[in-house]
């Protein structure tokens, strides 16, 4: 499989306090990928790093050929599009005018908005079941369907990488679950960064752990989630045994948690 | 899409100019003006030279520079609420307003207070009106700008805003109080506002002014709205947010400038009307600009009318009546929101 993103010895310091080093990974093309990671870890910083904003002082990051760093603001919303945990009120917009929002990089200053592209944010409402709530103003809707909306104006935005930081958040499980499979129906190269290690060892293919701004482990998800690296990066005991529902040919796995906190006896060396 | 709200205010944009011609001291009626007009076109229709002088050198320019300054108000505080994502964004909060006042009334007391208190500005002054209400609106800008830090965070903006805002209008109090009485009065009348200085001279700027703001900012239309999903949202859908937020500012600043300029502070248009067109006009958000434009238009008309019919032979500056009425709105807004 080709890799679609290349990040390559990328360095990203706040002031003078370095918070991303020597970050190296790759998101297969079409890939699920986890971004996983205890809070502070840089899960964020290195996203932000990723749709430009924040600017890595060292290193490169290569999406598709180009490196994201020598693209413009709009070059680079054309080929990464990124949902948020939080939203803005948008001021009184409808989900259908936040929809489409996923225009703006395509389009210059003075170009009108055409039939086709009023087709384009059509066809996503539909695809995400948004229909019905497309006149509805965007702060009245619930947490999921916020989430959808944006997935809709990321669909709209075309792009050839979604990054999604914790989208998971504030979802009741329906949400979590119906949001994520959203997002695995859309068939597109995704990063997200997400806490329930449940829901990321569901859907991802792929893995990358991040701890004190390091890239510590990365590769397929079975291969990742070992009780001792869970351990030693969340400092909790867990078990991890096969998925009581996974299907035959899968190999999903189950984390429970004991609710202890991870002592060095359990873990072995901690970090 | 109902567009019946969107008929109504094209047909009151249409039947308030013509309303606003009739109403006044001078009683002249809807056949009047359709005379006078008609004249002006064609050899088979006469009218009275007075009304004929009333309505086309009084009170046409009066209307069209009301319209044009609501219209233009409107829009600075509609860009200005969504660069800054600040419902209570007006020229007002960010110092521009006073900043503008405060450079115009200082070339007037400097310059013209003899001829301010007859109501008189020869060309140059007037253009020195313009240059100073310019001058100090662009200071402001470029306190706000330097206030507010390198990453022009909106919290610091809205602070720097009203810091600035605070200290022009003391400045503005301190050249009235320093000013000889007649010249305080006359100075302390523009500063509120009025549309009696209308000529069609002085409606050039404004009009050129409101059409650059209006395309430029129609061309703009889908960053600003970006801007709404907040910063990092924004830059994500490819807008660069601090060089779209800063040209937007200065170009709301010189329009306000100018406005200023020729009408004296007006305060709380910028900040009502988009709050209005935003709750009437909920489903046409792609054509808002439009529409702010025209209501602000509208309601500038109606403020003014109100503003010399009120007092028998007398004129009450507009700054008033939009001050008043922005202070009922805002009450009921308070009001309506604590019921929710």
């Amino acid at each position: 499989m080709n890799n679609i993103l290349q990040v390559h010895n990328l360095h990203w310091s706040a002031g003078d306090t370095p918070i991303l080093r020597d970050i190296h990974f790759d998101i297969p093309e079409g890939a699920f990928v986890g971004l996983i990671g205890p809070n502070g870890a840089g899960k964020s910083s290195l996203m932000r790093c990723l749709y430009g904003v924040n600017k890595p002082q060292l290193g490169s990051m290569v999406l598709q050929g180009q490196n994201l760093t020598e693209l413009s603001a709009r070059e680079q919303a054309k080929k990464v599009a990124v949902i948020l945990q939080e939203h803005s009120n948008q001021m009184g917009l409808t989900a259908w005018d936040v929809v489409a929002q996923g225009l703006t990089p395509h389009k210059g200053l003075f170009e009108w908005t055409t039939k086709k592209d009023l087709d384009r944010v059509s066809s996503a409402i539909v695809k995400m079941d948004l229909s019905g709530l497309s006149k509805q103003p965007f702060e009245q809707l619930s947490g999921g369907e916020k989430q959808r909306v944006m997935l809709a104006r990321a669909h709209v935005q075309d792009p050839q990488l979604l990054i999604m930081d914790e989208p998971t958040n504030h979802l009741d499980v329906h949400y979590q679950i119906e949001m994520l499979n959203m997002v695995k129906n859309m068939g597109i190269s995704v990063l997200a960064s997400i806490h329930d290690l449940n829901l990321a060892a569901a859907f991802c293919d792929y893995i990358l752990v991040i701890d004190h701004g390091k890239i510590i482990k990365q590769g397929l998800t079975e291969d990742v989630l070992s009780e001792e690296l869970i351990s030693n990066v969340f400092n909790t005991c867990v078990e991890i045994d096969d998925h009581p529902f996974a299907k035959d040919d899968s190999k999903q796995i189950r984390i429970t948690y004991s609710y202890d906190i991870a002592t060095a006896s359990h873990t072995g060396e901690q970090k | 899409m109902n567009k019946l709200p969107i008929i109504i205010l094209v047909f009151l944009a249409v039947m308030s100019p013509v309303m606003a011609l009739v109403l006044g001291v001078a009683n002249i009626s809807v056949m009047d003006v359709f005379n006078i007009f008609c004249s002006q076109v064609s050899d088979s229709c006469t009218s009275d030279p007075l009304k004929e002088r009333i309505v086309l050198e009084l009170r046409l320019p009066r209307i069209l520079l009301a319209f044009l300054t609501g219209a233009g108000l409107s829009l600075a505080g509609s860009v200005l609420q969504t660069v800054t994502r600040n419902p209570l964004a007006d020229p007002y909060l960010f110092g521009i307003s006073s900043g503008a006042t405060f450079g115009a009334v200082l070339v007037i007391a400097f310059a013209g207070a003899g001829l301010a208190a007859q109501g008189m500005f020869s060309d140059w002054i007037r253009m020195g009106i313009t240059g100073g209400a310019f001058i100090g609106s662009a200071i402001s800008v470029l306190l706000v700008i330097s206030l507010a830090g390198r990453s022009v965070q909106i919290e610091r903006m809205v602070l720097a805003g009203v810091a600035t805002s605070f200290m022009f209008s003391a400045a503005t109090s301190l050249v009235l109080y320093a000013s000889d009485p007649q010249a305080a009065s006359s100075l302390l009348f523009w500063s509120l506002g009025s549309f009696s200085r209308a000529n069609w001279d002085n409606l050039t700027l404004p009009f050129i002014i409101l059409i650059i703001c209006f395309v430029l900012f129609s061309g703009f239309t889908r960053q600003l709205t970006a801007l709404l999903a907040g910063d990092e949202n924004a830059r994500s859908l490819g807008v660069e947010v601090q060089k779209v937020r800063i040209s937007m500012l200065l170009l709301t600043s010189l329009m306000t400038a100018i406005l200023v300029a020729n009408t004296g502070g007006i305060g709380f248009v910028g900040l009502m009307i988009p709050h209005i067109v935003r709750r009437l006009y909920a489903n046409h958000s792609r054509h808002l600009m439009w529409i702010i434009v025209l209501f602000g238009g509208v309601f500038m008309i109606w403020v003014d009318v109100v503003a010399r019919s009120l007092i028998h032979g007398h004129e009450l500056p507009v700054g008033i009546i939009t001050a008043a009425m922005g202070s009922v709105f805002f009450l009921l807004v308070m009001r309506r929101k604590s019921w929710s």
